[in-house]
C-alpha cells in the first residue's frame, strides 16, 4: 500500500519535474551504448561498425525513452504540461486578445469575490464560540409611567445577573457583560484612545463562551481577577502594542490611568460577540467603577447596566425562557408601585445581539446576485471572443483533425486555453479583493462608531474564488470547444464563410450579454432613483444650517435639579454664539432610527370612553419647531415657561390629529392628562424611511432628567468654528463631559448612505456590464465584418450604397439587442419586486426608468458597432475580391 | 527451440532483476541486460524497453537505488543496487513466484 502509494507521487511528480530525470536518463542510455560499443570493439570490430552495431543492439533510443517516461510519469499529466504550455504560447502569441479576455474575466472574478469576502465576514462567519445556537441573550420589556413609555432593551441592572446566576431553571450558566466608555490606554510609555473600546466581563466570559487564550490564561472563576486588577488584552491590541510578545503577559499597563495587569491574551478569531465592534481590552467587571473614574454610571453598581447571556438548558423553549425568568425578577427587585408590565424575554445571540447581519443581508446578498450577473456576462464575453477565436483558427483545427488528433485532445487543448486565462484572472481577482473590499468596506455605512469588520481572504474566500474562476474556465471555454468540434472536415474546407454574426451560438451569447446588462442597468437606475428620492425629500425639517449637539452630563455626576439646570444653561451659553439663531433640546437626537413608544388615552367622545393607542412620544426642549424647522399649524411652540413650570402640555403631528381627533381642534384640548396646545407638520423623526407616523411632543421637563440629552441648535451657517464653538460652550467649564457635535446634514447623509452604497455600486456593476458588453458586440461584428469582407466586396463591386452596407453591419445587432432587451426588461422588473424594501419611492415600471435603461443598452449596441460599420464601408472591393 | 522466444509473466522481470542484483551486487542496466541474456538458457525477449520502465518502477517504488559510478573500463554508469525495502520485497516475491509455480506445476502433472 505504502509501497504504492510512494510510486504514485513520484509518478506524479516526475510529471511535474522532467528535466532532471530526462537528463538522467539521457545520460545512461549514453553510457549504455558506450559499454555495448567497448564490447563490440573488444571484439575487434572498427570504431565505426562498434557504433552501429551497439545502437543495433539496443534499439530505438526515442522508443525506449518514451516507455521510460510512460513507467516514470502519468501521460496525462505530461499531456496537460504540454497543452499548457501551448495555450500559454498560442495566448502569448495574440496579447491584445488575451489581456482583453483576462481583464474581462479578471473584473467579473474580482468584483464577485470583493463582494464574497464582505458577504463571509457579515453573514456567514460564524462566531468563533462553542455551541452558539445554545446562547440566549436577556431582554428587558419595560412599561414606565409617564405617559406609560415602553421600552425595550438588553441592558439589564448588573443585579439581576447577580440574582440570575444561582438560578439553573432556565439558563445552565450566565455571564454578564458590559461595553465601558472613552477607554485610554498606556503600554510602553505611549498613550492612545482605544478604537475599538473596552468590554467589562463576569469571571466566566470566557468559559461560557469556550474561549481559550491566545497567550497567558483568561478570566478563571475562583481566582480574584478583580482584586489583582487584570486585564486579558484583545489580539489586534496585543499585536498592534506587542507585536504578539510573550512577553506581554505579565506587562503593566494603565487603563484610564488606572494600573492593570496583563494576564492574557484573547484568541485571535474571537472579535466579540458583536459584529463589528471589537472589544481591544478585557476587564473584569468588578473594576467598571475604578477604571471608568469619570463615569457618573459606573460608581455605584446600582446603575449598571449590563448585558446578560446565558446558555439554555436543553429542552426550554425561549417562551418558557422568558415566561420564568419573569417570574424570577419578580422576586429579584420588588417594583415600585403602580408599575405596568415588566417582562423578561430570551433571544438567541447569534443573529439578536447585532442587527449588523439583519441589515446587510439583503443588500449584500443583491451585491453577490449582480456580481454573479457581472460574472456571467464576462463568461459570456469571454466565450464570445473564444469562439470568434477558435472560427478563425478553424484551418488549424481541421489540419490538427486531418492528421489525426483526437476530438476529445482537440476539446481538452482549446479547455486548456480557457482555464489558463480563467486562472490568470482569478490570481489577478483574488489579489485585488483584499483591495477591492477595502473600498466596498469604505463605501459602507458609517454609524456613529466606525464599523470594524475583520475582512479577511480567508479559506472559504479562496474556495470560493477558485470555484468560480473553474466554473468561468468551463462555461467560457466548453462550448467554444464543442463548437470546434461540429466542424466537418471537408465542408470546413471548402466554406470558409455562412451563417450570420459568429454563428448561432456567438449570436445567443450577445442576447444573453444585452439581456444580463439590461437587468443591471434598470437595478442601478432604481436605486440611483431611491437616493434622489431621499435626497430631495422634504424631512418635514429644515436640516440646513442645524446641528445637533449629543451632550452626556450625567457622565460627570450631574444629576437631579443639577442637571436640569446644566442643560438650561448650555442652553444659554449656545444662544450666545454669534450667528446662533434658535436653540432647542430632545431627549433622542433627529434621524438616529431610535424612537420612543408609549399609549395614550385617546378622548372618549360622548358616551364612547377613551381607549389605549400607541404611538410615538418625544421629549423636546422650548422653541423646538422653530429650532427644527417643523412647521407649527396651529397652537403655538413649546416656550421656556412650559419647560420651567413642568407644564402637562403636548403638542401633536397632523398625523395624530386626525387620528385622534378627527375634524375638531384639538388645541386646548385635554389628552391623557396632557393639554394639546399646538399641532404640528408631519416630519421624518426616526429615518427618513419614516411614513409619517403619529408623534406626541411634552416638554423634557415633566419627567426625571435625563443624563444624557440633544441640543439642537440653528445657526446662520456651519462651520468648524461654529462646531468648536458649540462644543466648547456645551462642555461650559468641564472639559470632560462627553460631547458630539454633529451637523444636521451628517445624519441626513448617513441614513442614506446604505441606498447611496447601493446605488454606486449598481451604476459600478451596470458600468462595466455595459462595457463588457461592448468588448463582447465589437469582437463579434469585427470578427463578422473580416469574414464577409469578400461578400461585402461583392456588394459593393454591384453597385450598394455605403448606408446600406452600414445598415446591415448595424442591423444585425440591433435586433439581437432588441431580443436581448424583450428577455432583460421583465426579468429586471420581476427582481425589483423582491428588492422593493431596499428601494424608496421607486415604480419598477416607471416608464421614464425604464425607458433611459433600454436607450443607454441601445446607444451602447450602436455605439460599439460604429468602427466595425466603417471598416465594413471602407472595404476596396478589389483588394476584397483579390482575397478570394 | 533454442530462437523461440520467451514472453516473460508479468512481474517475473522484477523478480528476475531483484534476483540478479541480490546475488552480483550493485549493476548497471548493461550489466544487468548481459547478465540475464547469459544466465538464460533461452535469450529472454528482454531488450531494453521493458529493462529500462522495470528499473524505473523498482526505484521508484523504494526497492532499488541509482547511484552514478564508474566501471572498471573507467565508464560513468547508473549502478543500481538492491535497497533494504528491496531485500525484503524480494523474498516475499520469491516466495509467492514458488507458491504459484508449485501450483501451476502440479495443475501442469495431473493433467498430464
Amino acid at each position: 500500500m505504502m509501497t504504492a502509494l510512494r510510486r504514485f507521487l513520484l509518478r506524479l511528480f516526475a510529471s511535474l519535474r522532467v528535466n532532471r530525470a530526462e537528463d538522467d536518463l539521457s545520460r545512461e542510455v549514453r553510457s549504455h551504448l558506450a559499454m555495448i560499443e567497448d564490447d563490440y570493439r573488444s571484439r575487434g570490430l572498427d570504431p565505426a561498425a562498434a557504433r552501429l552495431a551497439a545502437q543495433r543492439a539496443f534499439g530505438g533510443v526515442e522508443q525506449i525513452k518514451e516507455h521510460h517516461r510512460d513507467a516514470r510519469a502519468f501521460r496525462w499529466v505530461s499531456d496537460a504540461r504540454r497543452d499548457t504550455a501551448y495555450a500559454c504560447r498560442t495566448l502569448a502569441r495574440t496579447p491584445g486578445f488575451t489581456a482583453v479576455a483576462v481583464a474581462t474575466l479578471a473584473l467579473g472574478v474580482g468584483t464577485t469575490t470583493a463582494v464574497f469576502s464582505l458577504f463571509d465576514a457579515v453573514l456567514l462567519r460564524p462566531l468563533p464560540i462553542d455551541r452558539p445556537a445554545e446562547l440566549r441573550v436577556v431582554r428587558q420589556v419595560t412599561e414606565m409611567v409617564i405617559g406609560q413609555i415602553a421600552k425595550e432593551n438588553t441592558y439589564v441592572p448588573y443585579r439581576w445577573f447577580v440574582d440570575l446566576r444561582p438560578r439553573p431553571e432556565v439558563f445552565t450558566e450566565v455571564m454578564a457583560f458590559a461595553e465601558g466608555h472613552d477607554t485610554m490606554l498606556t503600554a510602553n510609555g505611549r498613550t492612545s484612545r482605544l478604537t475599538g473600546g473596552s468590554i467589562f466581563v463576569s469571571d466566566n466570559y470566557f468559559d461560557l463562551l469556550g474561549l481559550g487564550a491566545a497567550a497567558g490564561r483568561t478570566f478563571t472563576a475562583g481566582r480574584d481577577d478583580s482584586a489583582e486588577r487584570s486585564v486579558v488584552l484583545g489580539h489586534a491590541l496585543w499585536r498592534r502594542e506587542f507585536g504578539e510578545a510573550a512577553t506581554a503577559v505579565g506587562a503593566q499597563v494603565l487603563i484610564n490611568d488606572v494600573p492593570f495587569t496583563v494576564i492574557g491574551v484573547a484568541p485571535a478569531a474571537f472579535t466579540g460577540l458583536e459584529l463589528g465592534q471589537v472589544p481591544e481590552v478585557f476587564l473584569p467587571i468588578e473594576t467598571m467603577s475604578a477604571a471608568q473614574p469619570g463615569v457618573a454610571a459606573a460608581a455605584n453598581r446600582a446603575y449598571w447596566r449590563v448585558q446578560v447571556i446565558g446558555r439554555l438548558r436543553p429542552g426550554i423553549s425561549d417562551e418558557a425562557a422568558g415566561e420564568r425568568l419573569t417570574t424570577a425578577r419578580n422576586f429579584m427587585a420588588t417594583p415600585p408601585p403602580g408599575a405596568a408590565r415588566h417582562l423578561l424575554q430570551v433571544q438567541p445571540v447569534e443573529t439578536g445581539l447585532s442587527d449588523v447581519r439583519a441589515r446587510f443581508a439583503r443588500p449584500l446578498s443583491l451585491l453577490l446576485g449582480m456580481g454573479a450577473l457581472l460574472l456571467l456576462i464576462a463568461c459570456a464575453n469571454v466565450a464570445t471572443l473564444l469562439g470568434a477565436r477558435s472560427a478563425s483558427r478553424r484551418s488549424e483545427i481541421v489540419i490538427r483533425t486531418a492528421v489525426g488528433a483526437g476530438k476529445s485532445r482537440i476539446v481538452r487543448q482549446l479547455l486548456t486555453e480557457s482555464l489558463v486565462l480563467a486562472s490568470l484572472a482569478g490570481t489577478i481577482g483574488a489579489a485585488s479583493a483584499a483591495w477591492t473590499t477595502q473600498i466596498l468596506l469604505s463605501l459602507l455605512p458609517q454609524s456613529t462608531n466606525p464599523l470594524q469588520l475583520e475582512v479577511v481572504v480567508d479559506r472559504r474566500v479562496l474556495v470560493f474564488t477558485i470555484t468560480i474562476s473553474l466554473a468561468t474556465a468551463v462555461v467560457a471555454g466548453l462550448i467554444p470547444a464543442l463548437r470546434s468540434l461540429g466542424f466537418d472536415l471537408a465542408s470546413a474546407l471548402r466554406d470558409r464563410s455562412r451563417g450570420g454574426i459568429g454563428g448561432a451560438r456567438g449570436r445567443s451569447f450577445a442576447v444573453v450579454q444585452v439581456a444580463l446588462s439590461m437587468v443591471l442597468v434598470a437595478a442601478s437606475a432604481m436605486f440611483a432613483r431611491t437616493v434622489y428620492n431621499l435626497a430631495t425629500l422634504d424631512a418635514g425639517f429644515e436640516p440646513e444650517h442645524l446641528i445637533q449637539v449629543m451632550a452626556a452630563p450625567g457622565e460627570r455626576q450631574y444629576e437631579g435639579a443639577a442637571l436640569e439646570r446644566f442643560y438650561v444653561d448650555a442652553a444659554q451659553r449656545l444662544r450666545a454664539i454669534p450667528g446662533v439663531r434658535a436653540v432647542s433640546a430632545a431627549q433622542l437626537p433627529l434621524l438616529e432610527e431610535s424612537r420612543t413608544t408609549g399609549t395614550v388615552v385617546t378622548p372618549g367622545s360622548g358616551q364612547r370612553p377613551g381607549e389605549q393607542r400607541e404611538m410615538q412620544f418625544f421629549q423636546v426642549g422650548a422653541d423646538f419647531f422653530e429650532t427644527t424647522g417643523i412647521g407649527v399649524l396651529r397652537g403655538r411652540d413649546f416656550s421656556a415657561d412650559d419647560l420651567d413650570r413642568k407644564r402637562r402640555v403636548a403638542a401633536i403631528n397632523e398625523t395624530a390629529a386626525r387620528q385622534l381627533f378627527g375634524d375638531a381642534d384639538p388645541v386646548g384640548q385635554q389628552l391623557s392628562n396632557f393639554e394639546v396646545i399646538g399641532v404640528v407638520r408631519g416630519a421624518k423623526y426616526n429615518s427618513l424611511r419614516d411614513d409619517d407616523p403619529p408623534v406626541l411632543f411634552v416638554p423634557y421637563t415633566i419627567t426625571r432628567i435625563r443624563p444624557r440629552m440633544t441640543l439642537l441648535v440653528r445657526t446662520d451657517g456651519v462651520d468648524a468654528a461654529v462646531i468648536r464653538a458649540a462644543a466648547a460652550a456645551v462642555r461650559g467649564g468641564d472639559s470632560l463631559i462627553p460631547v458630539d457635535v454633529t451637523p444636521m446634514r451628517t445624519f441626513v447623509d448617513r441614513s442614506i448612505a446604505q441606498e447611496r452604497l447601493l446605488a454606486i455600486l449598481s451604476i459600478a456593476f451596470a458600468l462595466s456590464a455595459l462595457l463588457l458588453l461592448s468588448i463582447g458586440l465589437y469582437g463579434l461584428m469585427s470578427f463578422w465584418v473580416t469574414e464577409r469582407t469578400p461578400e461585402i466586396g461583392i456588394h459593393l463591386a454591384l453597385g450598394a450604397k455605403l448606408s446600406h452596407v452600414r445598415w446591415v453591419v448595424i442591423r444585425q445587432p440591433l435586433r439581437l439587442a432588441a431580443i436581448g432587451i424583450a428577455i432583460g426588461l421583465p426579468a429586471a422588473m420581476a427582481g425589483a419586486r423582491a428588492i422593493e424594501t431596499l428601494m424608496f419611492g421607486v415604480d419598477a415600471r416607471d416608464p421614464l426608468l425604464m425607458t433611459a435603461a433600454v436607450a443607454t443598452i441601445l446607444v451602447v449596441t450602436l455605439a460599439a458597432c460604429v468602427l466595425p460599420a466603417r471598416r465594413a464601408a471602407r472595404v476596396d472591393p478589389i483588394t476584397a475580391l483579390r482575397c478570394e | 527451440m533454442s530462437s523461440e522466444r520467451v514472453e516473460l509473466l508479468q512481474g517475473t522481470l522484477d523478480l528476475i532483476i531483484l534476483r540478479a542484483l541480490e546475488t552480483m551486487g550493485p549493476q548497471h542496466a548493461y550489466g544487468l541486460a548481459a547478465r540475464l541474456a547469459q544466465v538464460s538458457d533461452h535469450p529472454l525477449s528482454l531488450n531494453q524497453g521493458t529493462l529500462y520502465p522495470a528499473l524505473v518502477r523498482l526505484e521508484q517504488k523504494g526497492w532499488i537505488k541509482g547511484e552514478w559510478g564508474q566501471t572498471e573500463s573507467n565508464r560513468e554508469a547508473k549502478f543500481y543496487s538492491l535497497t533494504k525495502a528491496g531485500q525484503k520485497a524480494l523474498q516475499k516475491e520469491a516466495e509467492k513466484w514458488r507458491r504459484l509455480a508449485g501450483l501451476v506445476d502440479e495443475l501442469l502433472l495431473e493433467e498430464s
